[in-house]
């Protein structure tokens, strides 16, 4: 009935990024001014003119079903168009994502059913890019495969982040290794997979029965069947980013306003999201005052600027106050940034609020004293609702978890490397 | 509660708006970037709960039918949630096309007589203002009026023989009502909000219809008796209220809307328009270039900003290139104005492409002026939907450029100030 159908992995916690995916799936955290991570294989499916995509969802999946909703917005809405949220079943063991990645599609194989395809995408949720997931397609039937891996070649140094393979002149899949430093290529698995429908079953069915497999494609599913299948590597060209770090986060967001250099191009590639739930459709154009400089940024509708913002990507309903400079810097929406202060090298997420005469990023990058593995790289990052009163002074690499305010700081100067949380249990106050 | 039913005027042939208003009505005309003047009335009727609209439309309403589509922006679609479109049509009994605002009124009274409400509110889709209705209906109700006209005291210089005057004693009953008079009567006008008792409103269009004395106007014909006959009231509005009488009072208005007294509450007032509409709803955030240099101006989803902009409004989609400047200007959906362009005092109607190297706007004098354009000290400068201006073209102020031209062959061309491009 249906020749392609869309299932995307959707769970991921994300916990690299921090109090950005404290509230929120990794999916489901805000990118490029308007946009949420998933919004680029929602797109991406929605372009390639594939009918039904199941979204796989787990770890805090709230905002991520009310932002896809009924899919409208990527126009999966109709008699023969479907987006469906996927939850685990009731009972489900509290575990890492279903059984893992495997087991999680397994446990849907009933969904897929439904709608009987002849090819199935098996996506994640968790990156940046775009692809014409149909030129994979006809790569797939050219090479007559039973698996097709969409690949890049990376930097030697970030191998062990990857599943590498190895391939023949044919780009047949010869070996295929998971995340190791002494990976044989630098061919990485780009977590996009396009399977002929009854050998996903088969090979979901074995891999289920097997009581010694984790329940991975990438630790499983793809070496168990190198020799057994067709598995092929489709090389994609183009810009992909998995940002799962605050680094790659923030890094991302300047490759964005440096398209032409980095390929990340969100204006030509037209990106969807659903603006019913972020209520974009209520914003008024955005705002500039006679004494605001704005230059080399991503400026969402309802921001009001009457300062100075450069190099820097704001959500919708930012407010920077008059004198007030945001530098090279992640605003998310209804966040306020008070007269005179200074936001550097920083993240904010949704309705923080700085006060008047504050510093933040400056000094010297010492790294995050509780967790140097996550914030090493000079970014500073305030989470929800958080509130940093006038005259404070913020260094680099420093965490204020969300709905913090004044009463749980010990001082005016947060140094680098510094954590702030709040010293009780607070609700969040709806402005 | 009271059962309230409005009908929106949103379709009388406008002047004074030279090739703006060629294709579409003065209401569906793009206003602050990416609403459009209907959305006022919309909005304010959605805002005060009334949930029965008929938009009834005379001139060219295609635009406007697209822009309302099923209401859902203004939250008018639902089971007792509705928005109903009355474009002209002509059938048995009707073999003329609407004879201005009366007949077009007098036709879609089915709309009325279905829904059966206790009021109905006759109001312009052309204005901008909030108003939460609730109140003139609750003075409407406290007084038990057949008719309660909204006016607004105005300061002299304001006033003009467009308006409908009014007078009213301490009680506020109307002693005194004449539509478009040939003299200023009062500092008292009609603001264009009548709030009828529906067997008032229904009666007098039937002993008119007997009578068949319709001129063509609706407060002539319905408004101006019952004033003289029943009990009608006056509601007076202190709040922000413009009429927009034609494109130098459109440019004064938005301009106002930039500065710090912007008089124009888009967000407190919660103004909504339809996404879907010119694809608003999908469109980017806005880029802004390293070369970008954007002041004093509001800016529209889905820009590119690479050049100067500075005291304009932009509406979605417009790309201003590197060395382009775009000053004291309103530019209309997915124009571009390309690198080396200068324009000033300009109103660029949607998807206008402005080549390179042009100066417009920016010559002027004093003495001209335009025939088909209202007088006017700013000396706008209008160029129609899907104009292109080729290379290094010169136009002065006060000047037209019809829809559609392609003056790609003029390379080079200077028009002076005043002219009509067509």
């Amino acid at each position: 009935m249906y020749e392609t159908i869309a299932m995307i992995l959707a769970g991921g916690q994300g916990s690299r990024l921090s109090i950005l995916s404290d509230h929120r799936a990794k999916p489901a955290v805000p990118f490029g001014g308007i946009y949420r991570i998933i919004d680029f294989t929602m797109s991406n499916v929605m372009y390639a003119k594939i009918p039904v995509v199941g979204i796989l969802t787990q770890y805090k999946p709230y905002s991520l079903m009310a932002h896809i909703s009924t899919g409208e917005a990527w126009g999966f809405t109709g008699r023969k168009h479907h987006a469906k949220i996927l939850p685990p079943y009731v009972g489900e063991a509290d575990s890492d994502w279903y059984g893992g990645t495997a087991d999680a599609i397994y446990q849907n194989l009933s969904f897929i059913d439904r709608f009987d395809p002849d090819y199935v995408f098996v996506l994640s949720g968790d990156h940046i890019y775009k692809m014409d997931y149909n030129e994979l397609l006809e790569f797939h039937v050219s090479k007559n495969a039973d698996l097709t891996i969409a690949m890049q070649e990376v930097p030697r140094e970030d191998v062990h982040r990857f599943g590498i393979a190895v391939t023949d002149g044919e780009q047949r899949i010869t070996d295929f290794i998971e995340k190791s430093k002494t990976a044989p290529s630098n061919l990485a698995s780009l977590g996009i997979y396009l399977f002929n429908r009854p050998f996903l079953e088969q090979v979901l069915n074995e891999d289920a029965a097997d009581k010694n497999s984790g329940h991975d494609f990438g630790k499983n599913v793809v070496p168990d069947n190198i020799k057994k299948a067709r598995l092929y590597a489709y090389t994609f060209k183009g810009y992909w980013q998995d940002v799962g770090t605050i680094d790659a986060y923030w890094t991302t967001h300047q490759e964005a306003l440096n398209s032409a250099a980095s390929g990340l191009d969100l204006e030509r590639w037209n990106v969807r999201t659903n603006n019913i739930l972020e209520k974009l459709t209520n914003l008024q154009p955005l705002r500039v005052t006679a004494r605001a400089h704005v230059r080399h940024s991503i400026i969402s509708p309802g921001c009001i600027i009457e300062g100075e913002v450069y190099g820097s990507v704001l959500s919708p309903g930012v407010h920077v106050k008059p004198g007030a400079k945001v530098e090279k810097s992640i605003i998310m929406n209804e966040s306020i940034i008070g007269e005179d202060s200074q936001v550097i090298y920083s993240i904010l997420d949704k309705n923080t609020v700085i006060g008047k005469n504050c510093k933040i990023g400056i000094g010297e990058s010492i790294p995050n004293k509780e967790s140097p593995n996550i914030l090493s790289c000079g970014i500073s990052v305030f989470g929800k609702y958080a509130i940093l009163p006038d005259g404070f002074v913020v260094g680099k690499n420093c965490l204020v978890y969300p709905v913090v305010e004044g009463s749980d700081y010990s001082g005016e100067v947060i140094s680098s490397g510094e954590t702030i949380r709040p010293k009780c249990k607070r609700k969040i106050k709806i402005r | 509660m009271a059962k309230v039913v409005a009908l929106v005027l949103a379709g009388g042939n406008v002047e004074g708006y030279g090739i703006l208003t060629r294709n579409r009505t003065k209401a569906a005309l793009p206003f602050a970037g990416h609403y459009r003047i209907i959305d006022f009335a919309l909005s304010n009727l959605s805002n005060s709960g009334i949930t029965y609209v008929g938009v009834i439309t005379q001139y060219l309403p295609a635009s406007l039918i697209e822009h309302i589509a099923g209401g859902e922006a203004w939250d008018l679609h639902g089971s007792d949630r509705i928005i109903k479109i009355m474009p002209p049509f002509v059938g048995i009994g009707h073999t003329i096309w609407f004879q201005g605002t009366s007949d077009a009124v007098y036709r879609n009274l089915n709309f009325v007589h279905d829904l059966n409400p206790d009021d109905v509110i006759i109001l312009s889709g052309e204005h901008i203002y909030h108003m939460d209705y609730n109140e003139p209906l609750k003075f409407h109700h406290e007084k038990d009026a057949d008719l309660t006209i909204v006016g607004q005291r105005l300061p002299s210089e304001r006033l003009s023989l467009r308006f409908g005057f009014l007078e009213a004693d301490k009680d506020n009953r109307v002693t005194m009502f004449r539509e478009k008079p040939p003299e200023i009567l009062s500092n008292f006008i009609s603001i264009g909000i009548y709030i009828f008792k529906k067997d008032a409103l229904i009666n007098e269009f039937n002993r008119r219809f007997q009578e068949a004395r319709f001129t063509q106007n609706f407060v002539i014909d319905v408004v101006e008796p019952i004033t003289q006959r029943l009990n009608v009231f006056a509601y007076e509005f202190g709040g922000f209220w413009e009429y927009l009488e034609n494109v130098n009072k459109y440019y004064q208005t938005t301009m106002r809307m930039i500065g710090e007294e912007n008089p124009v509450k888009l967000a407190d007032w919660e103004i909504v328009t339809n996404p879907e509409d010119r694809r608003l709803g999908t469109r980017n955030p806005v880029f802004t270039g390293r070369g970008a240099n954007i002041k004093d101006s509001l800016i529209s989803p889905g820009c590119r900003i690479e050049g100067t902009v500075s005291h304009s409004v932009l509406s979605p989609g417009v790309i201003v290139e590197e060395g382009a400047t775009v000053m004291d200007s309103i530019i209309m959906h997915d124009s571009i104005i390309r690198k080396g362009s200068f324009i000033q005092k300009v109103i660029s109607d949607k998807n206008v492409t402005i080549e390179q190297n042009c100066s417009i706007g920016v010559e002027m004098r004093k003495d001209k002026n335009n025939p088909e354009l209202p007088d006017s000290p700013l000396g706008l400068t209008i160029l129609g939907k899907g104009a292109v201006i080729g290379e290094d073209i010169k136009i002065g102020g006060l000047s037209q450029v019809y829809p559609g031209m392609d003056l790609r062959s003029y390379s080079g061309t200077h028009f002076a100030p005043g002219v009509n491009i067509k």
